[in-house]
């Protein structure tokens, strides 16, 4: 299996599916002919031309609307944020139109398109431009939202969102766009609302998703050195929640450890603990444990940055704290 | 045929409106679209327009006057053409049947009904009222300030009292349902109309505008609580393994935070069988009933009355948790010495504390309002008389609950709170041996401690702190004389329980101690 | 002088208009009974801006609008009672009763719906007649919005997309003078709306919003201009609504005696005048609509009091499309009447994009001026 870089998968999701159906058209700034400012859509615009290929103006709510637009009369937009930070402006157009299409018009219409670009923290880029925002779509129940860790994911993700009949949310790792690993060529598909044992074991299920994921693998690699068993579980896409494999998995381990890169209050993970408070609370030896992005903005300072966000070794003493093994 | 010209809604909150100016007079030709009358609503001066063509051909609400939303305020016709009789014009309107839920406060079939009588909001605090009596049944004649009804409110009974006069035509909110302030509870018929054909008054209610109080019907039994007292700390996943597998979690040892017992402590409790004491229904704990003491009742669950709710709300602000309250009484105690001292020339072993759990179990069924606990949001009134006795362990306290005290002899009384003491101390106590009851006495006059304040144990709505019995110098008939005191203190849930129902409590187990013949009857 | 337009013509506009006054009077109406809540914008006055231009544009064409939106639909020819159902709140509604008043769907009359957030709807216009570009059709777009959302950064930033891709979109700026209580004047820099057309070198006028022929006349034109692959027209049709911004509003912030003068204004009796001096109708033909479209409405209020309320199970529908799950067709749903004008759209694989959207040389040309390249 070919070894692909993040961006290198991303790219190859849509150029097939591009291929596969004229539908689809990527609109975003500067994806064309600077070929992207993540270089996710390099060499496209050579390929489909300049009408699939579509240079935007920096007006992230004015294209955000014309492609929901498009997508309510048949065709299937990719909208190309050159940050989720910049869609902010254009919340409006997502969240009450996009979202609210089908319910509005009883049925009538849909809206088929993938809003997608990177989130998360850059690297020494201050508050505006480092914040994880996918708590604030996962909140929506118009929208599906999605991020993935691995390249592998992104591509069968990517696909998957843009066949997809309903608006999509795709947060991709503005530092994972140069991650490499292996990638299956072609027809690779990766279903929406599925999560991935990414890593097996017995002990405790450390539940994670993008950027976060490769903290928590480093973690588990680390406490198996202490004989400490850790069982990843990459949620993959933030809603719909994959009940199931969360339940699954804290029913074999008995104790959980979630890791998100943003905020506490009313993030995803404080949904995913009530969901296993609520339905496996007979399972549970340890209360769950939350690793998060502390509560402040994001500093510029690199020591700051650093302390600001989750990394291996906040997880390593969550993961021992419901192990009971503070300090062991 | 003419077609009333109703009340419009002008706002998303409108109930009523006054009509400010009519600005049509009858025998006015009328256009669709032309405004006929300025209304006041709740938010603004409004127009109200025509919907149709005609002719203005009857004013009924005049300048000034009321109207609710959807009653009738003209009629309007073709030329010449007669108004028909008020009563039989708006078919339309009146009564939705699918009754969308924004229609229902406006619609209950005011138009043709006459004057609402509405909730009135008496007090600051008021948002709805109970009505506890009518004073006026349909038919009866009313004259403004005539007392209509008595209504519960959160902070008294007060009358409602009739603004208009006329005949109470029909009653919209029955005896012991709520209402909302605001909303129509009965409809008065004007001076000199018949009432119209008085509809039974409970069976007409309409649909949502009101929420009737749930009906304190059939007190659905309820479930003892689960432990609480001198509670197991054990994961959720330890506690389910130990029931499947029928461990008794008091004997295994935690190794979790705060001895928190989890699920390893149950797998090596299972592999070592330090368990096998506490095999399923081992052995039978025994409990020296002397007497049956038959079928016990179920405590029943009342609904909370309004003041009992602002009550509690308003305590718990200002002392979050369980609000306690504290009351002291000295106790003369030479007579209830002297039976113990009887008891012991009969060779039977009876404690001061006994003839104490005995003389407050009969006080508890004394004084049914201090044997209650707070369920939720219920009160549950217990027809047991149960009393916790606070056992000092090794590593911290627990309260097993003598059941029926008030039912048994001091032998047995002393018999079972020695079996469950020793019990206690091996933790070897089942959980529903130290749940339920309402009150718990806390002796510590062992120790020497002559009075003290003892912690409620919850659920329960009180807890008795006993002292130690001493000869102290108390002036009696004039005279100092030496007698031999304890003095107990009564700590109470404030949030069920009132001062004047624990001292009367308090009163009640004095006179018991003080003449322990009176445990006899 | 003969009439320019056909009597079976200028008789269908003062049928819908009339159509839509009867419609707008009897919602007001039966809000005030309780029947219909929430916010209800009505649209009296204003009638010969949503007629004049169906009139002008192919039934085929898009046409969507902001809250303001009963006239709309139904001078498409939307069932005038399944939009009273829908204000009602009911099953029978276009939108299940999901919707109210301020979104009314119709897509079977190509009708993309009213919008509840103020400018909203105008970037999703861009999109749908970009869509038909896109596709090689040659069908505009007709976007209509208040005189207020021409202050949204939506408005500026579409009319910049929708003029530099010249998209086959007519934005009709339903100037009725008021943002709510506010005179728009009051919060504008330049009020005259149209004027804004220059900003992005688009074609832009002011039309009589008052006159149903002239709002005819303009979008006519405005099609044909379109179409002809010229890119966007910005009308400003200056109007008045005789009500208050929705139900609630005592209108206070204007004078009784501006809303008499306009009322002389009205266009109902405006065409009416017109017809009868052309001689193509008597006042008998006019009674005779007027009767026919308030039996409609009659039944209409009827139809929609009748109906039952959405079923609960209607909760769990039309937020997520599942897989496989077919669109609605509402007049298929409640009147089990058979659709055929539903849109179709041509499949990814049959699909041949052949719209050069930035021509090579156009932009290296761009370049060169910039002097990026030489």
């Amino acid at each position: 299996m070919p070894e692909l870089m993040y961006r290198e998968a991303l790219n190859q999701a849509l150029a097939e599916e591009m291929e596969r159906d004229a539908n689809v058209f990527l609109i975003g700034e500067e994806v064309g002919r600077y070929n992207g400012a993540f270089k996710v859509s390099q060499g496209l615009l050579d390929r489909f031309g300049s009408a699939r290929i579509i240079d935007a103006p920096i007006s992230e709510l004015g294209f955000a609307g014309m492609s929901a637009g498009a997508a309510m009369v048949g065709l299937r937009p990719v909208v190309e944020m050159m940050t989720w930070n910049f869609a902010i402006l254009a919340m409006d157009q997502i969240v009450n139109n996009a979202a609210k299409l089908r319910h509005m018009s009883g049925g009538q219409l849909r809206c088929p398109i993938v809003f997608r670009g990177p989130g998360g923290a850059g690297g020494r880029l201050s508050s505006q431009h480092s914040q994880a925002l996918e708590a604030n779509y996962a909140h929506f129940p118009g929208l599906k939202v999605i991020a993935p860790a691995t390249p592998a994911d992104a591509k069968g993700l990517l696909k998957s969102a843009i066949r997809d009949e309903n608006p999509v949310i795709m947060f991709e790792g503005e530092r994972l766009y140069a991650v490499k690993g292996e990638v299956p060529e072609g027809e690779h598909i990766v279903p929406i609302g599925k999560a991935d044992v990414k890593r097996e074991g017995t002990d405790v299920t450390l539940i994670t998703w993008s950027r976060m994921y490769y903290f928590c693998m480093e973690a588990a690699e680390a406490l198996a050195k202490e004989g400490i068993s850790v069982e990843v579980l990459d949620l993959r896409t933030l809603r719909p929640l994959d009940e199931e494999a969360i339940l699954a998995s804290v029913r074999k381990t008995n104790r959980a450890v979630i890791c998100e890169e943003g905020w506490a209050l009313a993030g995803i993970g404080a949904s995913v603990v009530d969901l296993i408070q609520s339905k496996a609370f007979d399972d549970l030896d340890a209360p769950v444990a939350r690793v998060t992005g502390l509560d402040v903005n994001m500093s510029y300072a690199a020591n700051l940055e650093n302390a600001t966000q989750p990394d291996a070794p906040k997880i390593i003493a969550a993961v021992k704290k419901v192990l009971y093994r503070e300090g062991a | 045929m003419a077609t009333p010209i109703q009340m419009p809604s002008l706002s998303p909150t409108m109930k009523e409106g006054k009509i400010v100016k009519w600005l049509k007079k009858v025998g006015d030709k009328i256009s669709s679209g032309d405004a006929i009358a300025e209304v006041e609503t709740d938010k603004s001066n409004l127009e109200i327009e025509a919907y149709d063509d005609g002719v203005l051909q009857q004013i009924v609400v005049g300048e000034g006057e009321m109207a609710t939303v959807g009653a009738p305020i003209a009629y309007l016709g073709a030329k010449g053409e007669k108004v028909a009789a008020p009563s039989a014009a708006p078919a339309k309107p009146a009564a939705p049947a699918p009754a969308p839920v924004a229609a229902a406060p406006a619609a209950p079939a005011a138009s043709s009904e006459g004057i609402a009588v509405l909730m009135p909001s008496l007090s600051p605090t008021m948002k709805e009222g109970k009505i506890v009596k009518w004073l006026k049944k349909v038919g009866d004649k009313v004259s403004s300030g005539d007392a209509l009804a008595e209504v519960e409110t959160d902070k008294s009974n007060l009358e409602i009292e009739a603004y208009d006069d006329g005949t109470l035509a029909r009653i919209v909110v029955g005896e012991g349902e709520m209402a909302t302030v605001g909303a129509p509870i009965a409809y008065l018929a004007g001076k000199g109309a018949p009432a119209s054909a008085p509809k039974p008054a409970v069976a007409a209610a309409p649909t949502a505008a009101q929420t009737p109080a749930q009906a304190p019907s059939a007190p659905k039994p309820v479930v003892a609580p689960a432990a609480t007292g001198g509670r197991v700390r054990a994961s959720p996943l330890a506690k389910r393994m130990a029931q499947d597998r029928g461990l008794d979690l008091s004997r295994v040892r935690g190794s979790g935070p705060l001895g928190r017992v989890v699920k390893r402590d149950i797998e090596l409790a299972l592999t070592q069988g330090t368990a096998q004491a506490a095999a399923p229904a081992a052995k039978k704990p025994a409990t020296p009933v002397t007497r049956s003491v038959g079928a016990r009742p179920e405590p029943v669950a009342m609904p909370i009355s309004t003041m009992r709710k602002v009550i509690s709300q308003r305590l718990g602000e200002v002392k979050p948790g369980v609000p306690h309250f504290y009351l002291t009484i000295e106790v003369e105690m030479d007579a209830a010495t002297k039976v113990r001292e009887d008891a012991k020339a009969i060779d039977v072993k009876v404690s001061v504390n006994d003839i104490i759990v005995k003389a407050a179990a009969i006080a508890l069924r004394r004084s049914p309002k201090i044997n209650v606990a707070l369920s939720g949001d219920q009160i549950l009134q217990y027809g047991t008389a149960d009393v916790g006795i606070a056992v000092a362990i090794e590593d911290g306290l627990i309260t097993p609950v003598i059941r029926d005290a008030d039912l048994k002899g001091l032998q047995a009384i002393s018999a079972e709170s020695r079996d469950l003491a020793e019990r206690a101390r091996k933790k070897a106590l089942k959980p529903e041996e130290y749940s339920g009851g309402s009150l718990t006495v806390s002796n510590l006059g062992m120790y020497g401690i002559d009075q003290f304040i003892a912690v409620i144990n919850p659920p329960q709505s009180a807890i008795l702190a006993v002292g130690a019995v001493a000869d102290k110098v108390v002036v009696r008939e004039g005279q100092m004389v030496i007698r031999k005191m304890m003095t107990v203190t009564l700590s109470g849930d404030h949030r069920v329980i009132d001062g004047a129902t624990g001292a009367e409590y308090l009163r009640e187990l004095k006179g018991l101690l003080e003449h322990p013949t009176r445990l006899l009857f | 002088m003969a009439s320019a337009y056909s009597k079976e013509q200028l008789l269908t506009m003062y049928r819908k208009m009339y159509l839509l006054r009867r419609f707008e009077e009897r919602a007001g109406q039966q809000y005030g009974l309780g029947k219909i809540a929430g916010f209800c914008h009505l649209y009296i006055g204003q009638e010969a801006v949503a007629v004049g231009a169906n009139e002008a544009i192919r039934s085929d064409d898009y046409m969507l609008s902001a809250y303001r939106d009963h006239g709309q639909p139904l001078a498409r020819g939307s069932d005038a009672g399944m939009v009273m159902a829908e204000l009602f709140g009911r099953g029978t509604g276009y939108s299940k009763g999901k919707g109210g008043s301020m979104h009314i769907f119709d897509i079977e009359h190509h009708f993309y719906g009213g919008y509840g957030i103020v400018g909203g709807q105008i970037p999703l216009a861009a999109g749908m007649a970009f869509a038909s570009r896109y596709r090689n059709e040659d069908r505009v777009t007709v976007c209509f919005f208040g005189d207020a959302a021409a202050n949204q950064g939506a408005f500026h930033e579409t009319l910049n997309m929708a003029a530099k891709w010249k998209l086959p979109v007519i934005y009709i700026c339903e100037n009725n003078r008021y943002g709510m209580g506010t005179a728009i004047a009051r919060t504008s820099a330049v009020p005259e709306i149209h004027k804004r057309a220059s900003a992005y070198g688009i074609r832009g006028a002011a039309v009589d919003g008052m006159d149903v022929l002239k709002m005819y006349d303009a979008v006519k034109d405005a099609a044909a201009y379109c179409r002809a692959g010229n890119g966007p027209v910005l009308l400003e049709a200056n109007t008045y609504r005789f009500r208050g911004h929705s139900m609630a509003d005592p209108a206070n912030y204007r004078t009784k005696q501006e809303v008499e003068d306009e009322r002389k204004n009205d266009p109902l009796p405006k065409l009416r005048a017109y017809i009868l001096a052309q001689k193509l109708a008597t006042d008998a033909d006019f009674e005779a609509i007027e009767d026919a479209e308030k039996a409609v409405v009659d039944a209409a209020v009827k139809f929609a009091d009748e109906s039952p309320e959405p079923s609960l199970d209607e909760l769990w529908r039309d937020t997520i499309v599942e897989p496989g799950e077919e669109d609605v067709r509402p007049r298929e749903r409640v009147l089990g009447v058979k659709v055929t004008q539903w849109p179709s759209y041509p499949s990814g694989q049959e699909l041949k994009v052949t719209w050069d959207l930035e021509p090579r040389e156009q932009a290296e040309q761009a370049d060169r001026k910039a002097g990026l390249i030489r």
